[in-house]
């Protein structure tokens, strides 16, 4: 990195720090931190909505999915804009009506307080950890690549935050989104043109799709109904759309987001607004990282690009292997190249038999190619069994470091930073919101001023600044905890979903039988978690996690619905037969 | 017509723009997939 890049980094994030702070300065109450006044528009919540669901991760992982496994992964999205339509119809209005702050302070409304606490307590425990986890995430990439200290990067990125989200509330992250998110998608078009420049000056993009097609890379709808397929187009429907009802109507990070709107009408466009453009986002972040491996097609790339597990095996005693490995990757490089410019000349004279001879010329050495990465990472494992052999997330961080030209690479690391901070701050701003409304205010008993609230609410998401940067410092004690979030999050997801659907769709279920038909499905559960997956080796498990997402939702609802009929039948008045 | 009414047309269109947008999309995938492949 040089001055250049530095410079641009830097000014970047103190911009949107200072831009933050100065712009919503004195936040008077309550009303003005939480909800921002209540004064956004339908375009700065469709941002910020967008920009708290893309976290780093979404900018290093999406396009390395896309690398080596095509662009499917949009599938996983399709779900969502149905979700976006029923969250309008139904969740949107009904936040409005009863003037809530937190989308739990509606669960006291329809039921009563100890399922309001409950749920506020669930999801306390869900983001906590995932605040941590945001941070925690880009840092072990950029520490990797860069050589940057992990806990410096964890503790600056963090600070960044707690800086503009403690200082202006809901209202700060709001205006630092649309910045953030102006920067990540300038950052990603200037990055596209520029791969597209680096490739050879007869490919044009209609060939690049057609060499990116040869090796499968574009086969983006899948309707088989295996269910061994991760991501096809009727799971992409059906779970999808359940991830999205549960993410966007029942958690805070997102809820606060829509409830900052200035009329019901505006939360409702903001939501049509990522119904929108959710899809052609993703859609693009993966054509980049399809773009990146036409680039290799024609360029050298490493066996492995994560440079730590790299390093490892050439410090251990299985270096030899691996040289031997990477000189016989040089010589299948060599004959990709030629394979691919015989694709394309053959597509060039439109001599559809030598079209054809050339693609399963491709095909084969694609899987000579898979094969030897596959090796590398058997070889890597042998040197270090600890070693992070997935090297997914590092393929778009290892293209920006060693292709982009001075500058680029500072703006492109902003954008990676910006979407760190983005996801982070919506995070702390409803950490603190439902720790300061849900639980502290409803159980103060004393009489305080406005004043006191918002006071307290900067406490509290002061602290959860500090846990989550305390979360980023331990996080790497422990194996794959990105992994373990992801489970956590389910563990408490599907029964949070539940108790909303009953609120919503079943008038009938009272307060006492949801409350305790959670806590039983909460227990239930973790007893499915501990029995089918956690005892289980990682790839043999009995159930996969994602389905407790499901499980929980369905449990709840069936629990409440049994307890509720008791209870009725229980204060049914007993009729004496004369 | 009410005013209520005249939202909930207004809304109607902006639910259907959602849907037919996002079925655009599929067929734009489903053209990438024949074409380039």
């Amino acid at each position: 990195m040089g001055i250049l890049d530095w410079t641009i980094l830097c000014s970047t994030l103190l911009f949107i720090v200072v831009y933050g702070v100065w712009k919503t300065k004195g936040s008077k109450n309550v009303n003005d931190y939480v909800r921002g006044g209540k004064e956004a528009q339908w375009w700065t919540i469709g941002l910020s909505v967008m920009a708290t669901q893309a976290s780093a991760i979404t900018f290093l992982s999406t396009p390395g999915q896309a690398f080596h496994d095509g662009m499917g992964f949009v599938q996983f999205y399709f779900g969502l804009p149905l979700a976006m339509i029923i969250i309008c119809l139904v969740f949107v209005p009904l936040y409005h009506k009863m003037k809530v702050y937190t989308a739990y302070e509606f669960l006291e409304g329809r039921f009563d307080l100890k399922t309001r606490s409950l749920a506020a307590i669930l999801f306390l425990i869900q983001r906590g950890l995932a605040a941590g986890i945001t941070i925690f995430a880009p840092s072990i990439i950029l520490s990797a690549v860069l050589g940057w200290d992990l806990r410096t990067l964890n503790v600056i990125i963090g600070t960044l935050v707690i800086i503009y989200t403690v200082s202006g509330g809901t209202k700060a992250v709001s205006v630092t989104q649309k910045q953030q998110m102006f920067i990540i998608m300038t950052g990603m078009f200037i990055t596209f043109f520029f791969i597209l420049g680096y490739l050879p000056a007869d490919v044009t993009f209609s060939k690049a799709l057609k060499i990116a097609g040869a090796s499968n890379k574009l086969e983006i709808l899948d309707f088989s109904m295996d269910t061994k397929s991760r991501y096809t187009f009727w799971s992409g429907i059906t779970g999808g759309l359940f991830l999205a009802l549960a993410y966007f109507g029942t958690d805070q990070s997102q809820v606060q987001r829509y409830l900052s709107g200035k009329t019901v009408r505006e939360s409702q466009l903001g939501l049509v607004f990522n119904g929108i453009f959710k899809i052609p986002m993703q859609f693009f972040i993966l054509l980049v990282g399809v773009m990146v491996f036409v680039f290799y097609q024609y360029n050298p790339s490493p066996l492995n690009f994560n440079p730590a597990a790299t390093q490892t095996v050439m410090e251990s005693e299985f270096a030899d292997d691996y040289k031997l490995l990477q000189e016989g990757q040089v010589a299948l490089e060599a004959e990709k190249r030629i394979a691919q410019n015989n694709f394309s000349a053959a597509l060039e004279i439109k001599e559809y038999a030598a079209v054809k001879e050339a693609k399963s010329q491709i095909i084969e050495i694609n899987k000579k190619d898979s094969i030897n990465r596959a090796i590398a990472k058997t070889i890597i494992k042998q040197a270090d069994d600890t070693a992070e052999t997935n090297d997914k997330d590092y393929v778009f961080i290892h293209f920006i470091l060693n292709n982009l030209p001075k500058g680029l690479i500072g703006l492109l690391l902003a954008v990676i930073l910006s979407a760190a901070m983005s996801s982070t701050a919506s995070e702390l701003n409803a950490l603190g919101t439902i720790t300061a409304l849900d639980l502290y205010k409803r159980n103060h008993t004393k009489e305080e001023t406005d004043q006191h609230y918002v006071k307290a609410s900067k406490w509290f998401t002061f602290a959860w600044g500090i846990v989550a940067i305390a979360i980023a410092n331990v996080a790497n004690l422990f194996d794959n905890l990105i992994q373990l979030v992801n489970i956590i999050g389910s563990i408490f997801y599907g029964n949070v979903l539940g108790i909303f659907l009953l609120a919503f769709f079943f008038k009938f279920v009272k307060g006492n039988a949801v409350f305790f038909a959670a806590v039983l499905t909460q227990i239930l559960v973790c007893v499915i978690y501990y029995n089918l997956i956690h005892i289980y080796p990682s790839g043999e498990e009995k159930l996969g996690y994602l389905w407790l997402n499901f499980i929980g939702a369905a449990l709840v609802i069936a629990f409440a619905f049994i307890f509720e009929a008791f209870d009725r039948m229980l204060k049914k008045p007993v009729v004496m037969n004369p | 017509m009410s005013e209520e009414e005249d939202e909930h047309k207004a809304w109607k269109k902006e639910y259907s723009i959602v849907l037919a947008l996002n079925l655009i999309y599929v067929l734009i995938f489903a053209y990438i997939m024949s074409s380039f492949t």
